[in-house]
């Protein structure tokens, strides 16, 4: 049970840890994309948009659950002697459980059974959304240990209601965040309303401040940034992977983790729809210094 | 200290007896009428040929004391109680964030606490702003939805989902409704579609109660309260006969739950407590000093409790 009084930062502040990464591409397919029910709850969502359904991809029976998803993602991540206080889903485009109330049904495969809530409706802003509502609330006191989980998968039963990327396959990031250990966030910024003639300026503006002139920073840029690539903006640049719009910054950043190189990692990405560019940085060394001796 | 800045609510003019929802939702007569002599479900609102996007912008049109300050505000939650709502990458949030000159805010949706999602809203917002620590800074939560599908129109054998909207001006230091604590507890034991899982609608409706019952005491403890020292309970619209139930189990006057709202709007997702509270302020039924719960329960499930200072 989550029980809170308001929020309490009067206590030191330490920096969130992001202490286990893991990632994972998912084949196959979830049972749900052959339930009949999956039709009719499709059909009326489009109707007042006018929007068609893909029957090819109905009939086929193609498409994941992030509950499905996510359930092997948390058995990776955690173990029984490390109980969760706060689990948050981030997913941009919906799975096909459309009903379900998927991070609550995870909370109780997660050990500790977390208060756990999705976060959405902000395309590739809204896993940096979720890291900082982790921060906010480990930082209140109100959570120790948390876990993040960043999903999607790649069949939409429909014609899309606007311009978006639909991913090219089924991925999931879990990212297991502790008070101690790890590589601590040392800044999470984001910015709305950003115009994609903004981005690069305002991009510089933030690494110079998360940076402060260190020459251990690996940049790792989202594929909303990719054309950034060569802009000279760290030595070391890291582009996430093509097909994965929402998941693919956190991919690389689990793969970066997993090499525990030394060092300041900054991961970026810009949503050229819903105009958000968020920065935020992980650093190893400032994690390891203020490690009990 | 998280405080409610500013509370409106927006109900459709449109209403429907729940008599002409029958056919469309395979009610029996006899259904009809326990929906009515029992659960005190009488009409719905319906917003027949308005938008998501007109329903919530109607609510933050409410709000009187947003203009002028939308510069203030920082982010915009959208408390949604359906996990999916809208056709991908349709996106009512960030248009209405357009309309009102809030795109410089960040904005979002939390979900998946379904009808309790509205509290959680409240909590996040205030735990952003308070980190910020930016002075006279604001969040709005807004809350309702459309009842697009069947899952989105009625609880089997329990409630009827109404078309009502809410939004709400949130703050980290505010002197009015002061959040003094949140309590929820998650029981993913009970995923699943009620509809589809008899042993599963059953074994929820027991344990509803108690589950409810939890974190409506623990949060007036954790306020450092005692039950009979709450004013009021703002509920949730799910129908009267589980609030009935509910006040005998934790010894609490049912008269002291403002359950007026359940005959003429249904049960309208997230924005239930909000709109409740409205109503509650309006009556003049909350004096300064007076604390209050607002409680909420949703599927998947969730019981969730506030209490608050007004």
């Amino acid at each position: 049970m989550f029980n809170a009084g308001p929020a309490d930062l009067t206590a030191p502040e330490r920096p969130l840890r992001v202490t286990r990464a893991v990632r994972r591409v998912f084949d196959g397919r979830s049972d749900t994309a052959l339930d009949p029910e999956l039709r009719i709850f499709l059909s009326d969502m489009v109707r007042p948009y006018g929007l068609a359904l893909r029957e090819d991809l109905l009939t086929a029976g193609v498409g994941h659950s992030y509950g499905e998803m996510a359930a092997p993602l948390i058995a990776e991540a955690t173990s029984a002697d490390e109980p969760v206080d706060v689990l948050v889903l981030a997913f941009a485009m919906h799975d096909l459980r459309l009903g379900r109330a998927t991070s609550v049904y995870l909370s109780n495969l997660c050990p500790g059974g977390p208060m756990a809530f999705a976060v959405c409706d902000q395309g590739s802003a809204a896993a940096f959304t979720a890291l900082r509502l982790i921060r906010e609330y480990s930082r209140s006191g109100a959570c120790r240990r948390a876990l993040l989980l960043v999903l999607e998968q790649s069949v939409l039963h429909y014609e899309p209601a606007g311009p978006a990327e639909i991913p090219a396959r089924h991925a999931g990031v879990a990212l297991l965040c502790d008070d101690a250990g790890g590589a601590a966030l040392s800044g999470a910024r984001q910015h709305a309303d950003v115009a994609v003639g903004q981005v690069a300026t305002l991009l510089a503006e933030d690494l110079g401040a998360l940076t402060a002139g260190r020459t251990d920073v690996t940049l790792i840029l989202g594929g909303g940034l990719a054309a950034l690539a060569d802009a000279g903006l760290a030595e070391r640049v890291r582009i996430a992977p093509e097909g994965q719009p929402y998941t693919g910054v956190w991919w690389e950043l689990a793969g970066a983790l997993d090499h525990d190189d030394p060092g300041l990692t900054v991961f970026a990405d810009h949503d050229p729809n819903l105009r958000y560019l968020c920065v935020s940085a992980l650093d190893t060394v400032a994690a390891r210094q203020e490690q009990p001796a | 200290m998280t405080a409610l800045t500013a509370v409106a609510s927006y109900l459709p003019a449109g209403r429907v007896p729940i008599e002409e929802l029958a056919g469309r939702l395979g009610l029996s007569d006899r259904q009809v009428r326990v929906f009515r002599r029992f659960h005190g479900l009488s009409e719905v609102c319906r917003d027949h040929d308005g938008t998501l996007f007109d329903l919530l912008a109607a609510a933050v049109g409410e709000l009187d004391e947003l203009r002028g300050r939308e510069h203030l505000v920082k982010y915009v939650l959208y408390a949604r109680g359906m996990p999916v709502a809208v056709p991908y990458p349709a996106n009512p949030l960030h248009e209405l964030c357009r309309k009102l000159g809030l795109a410089h805010a960040v904005a979002f949706t939390v979900t998946h606490h379904a009808c309790a999602t509205g509290l959680l809203a409240v909590d996040i917002a205030g735990r952003l702003l308070a980190s910020d620590g930016v002075p006279g800074a604001l969040a709005l939560v807004i809350a309702g939805e459309k009842t697009f599908t069947r899952d989105a129109e009625l609880v089997p054998d329990t409630s009827i989902f109404g078309e009502g909207a809410a939004a709400c001006l949130v703050s980290a230091d505010g002197a009015s409704d002061r959040l003094l604590s949140y309590v929820t507890r998650l029981r993913g034991d009970f995923d699943g579609r009620l509809v589809e899982d008899p042993g599963l609608a059953v074994r929820f409706a027991k344990e509803y109660p108690g589950s409810l019952a939890e974190v409506i005491l623990a949060a007036v403890q954790r306020a450092g309260l005692a039950l009979d020292e709450i004013s009021l309970i703002v509920p949730h619209n799910v129908n009267a006969v589980s609030w009935r139930r509910l006040c005998r189990m934790i010894g609490y006057p049912v008269d002291r739950v403002l359950l007026d709202n359940v005959a003429v709007t249904g049960h309208c997702f997230a924005a239930d407590a909000f709109l409740n509270y409205r109503l509650a302020a309006d009556r003049g039924l909350l004096n300064p000093g007076d604390r209050y719960l607002m409680v909420a329960a949703g599927l998947g499930a969730t019981f969730s409790a506030m209490v608050f200072e007004h």
